[in-house]
């Protein structure tokens, strides 16, 4: 049997590289990338802890597919916020976009 | 060390290099491919829980949905980030040192818990149980989710919808701004040409700045 604690170790690993994706990447559609790397980490915690804390019930997964469905219409709303901004300021640089600084 | 472990390791091993280079790579076409291969990791380590309907789900949305609306962004926008130019912004190290920091805290924090894990094994009739929760006892989370996906449909497309010509933003301060960020300096005093500025979706995507 595989240990909890490294589903936790490999779901931690990979949400650090999620946000340094996000806080690191220039590319708006690169920190997109990012976010769903975090939102999977999030899902594998949420999976390995349903799988050995309540595999009877179905709490667990049913929370995973709603982050799933969520994630789904965060893609969907950035990329159509990106191509926006890319067809109006042609730059997706994040350093770039200040249409709302103060 | 046993067979399933062996396999851990293995997919453990691909999600986390794979996504590795997805965040570090300069290429952000191959970023995309390497966020595929780390969505199947991921789907892989699913189906390890035991979790088979989310493995699938996991292949169907992530690779088969959101992996392709983001290689079509990608495509969409090619050309504004060269490959060869910087793609870390100005504040990279301290991202690393950020994220470092909070993988370092965790690692350092995880083995202290001690969850009470039972040894029970996963009901044969999982998925129909799911399926049952998703309208029984999920149903109003199930509905409002159903909601926001008509939002964000709905959304999608107004955000990202062409602009008719007929109505085109009034030439302002906001136009001369483009035209400096465009750093072309064409003299685009007139009206009209700062309209064409600002629609200036011209021909293989160069913008079109008129000079006479």
């Amino acid at each position: 049997m595989i240990p909890l604690s490294w589903y936790l170790i490999v779901a931690a690993a990979l949400f650090c590289t999620g946000i340094y994706g996000v806080l690191a990447r220039r590319n708006s559609v690169g920190i997109l990338m990012g976010i769903e790397l975090m939102l999977n980490a999030v899902n594998i915690n949420l999976v390995a802890f349903w799988r050995y804390l309540a595999p009877d019930t179905t709490t667990g997964q049913v929370f995973a597919l709603f982050v799933l469905v969520v994630a789904a219409a965060e893609a969907v709303v950035g990329l159509a916020l990106i191509i926006s901004v890319y067809r109006d300021r042609r730059s997706i640089d994040a350093e770039q976009i200040d249409l709302l600084r103060w | 060390m046993t067979v399933p472990q062996f396999f851990f390791i293995l997919f453990a091993l691909i999600t986390l290099l794979s996504g590795l280079r997805c965040v570090t790579t300069p290429n952000l076409f191959h970023a995309a491919l390497y966020l595929v291969i780390s969505l199947f990791g991921v789907a892989a380590l699913f189906a390890m829980l035991e979790a088979g309907f989310l493995a699938l789900a996991q292949l169907i949305v992530y690779v088969g949905a959101i992996a392709i609306l983001i290689i079509f962004a990608v495509m969409l926008t090619r050309g504004m980030v060269q490959p060869s130019g910087a793609q870390l912004n100005s504040q990279a190290g301290l991202a690393a040192v950020v994220s470092g920091a909070l993988l370092f805290i965790l690692l350092r924090v995880l083995p202290s818990f001690n969850y009470p894990t039972v040894d029970a094994a996963v009901p044969a009739d999982l998925t129909t149980r799911l399926g049952q929760s998703l309208v029984g006892e999920f149903v109003l989370p199930f509905e409002v989710t159903s909601v926001l996906l008509l939002a964000a449909l709905v959304g999608a497309i107004y955000i990202a919808r062409e602009r008719s010509k007929k109505t085109p933003s009034p030439p302002g301060p906001l136009s001369q701004n483009r035209k400096d960020d465009f750093g072309r300096g064409g003299a685009a005093d007139s009206p009209l040409q700062s309209i064409a500025v600002v629609d200036g979706r011209g021909t293989g995507g160069e913008v079109v700045v008129k000079e006479d």
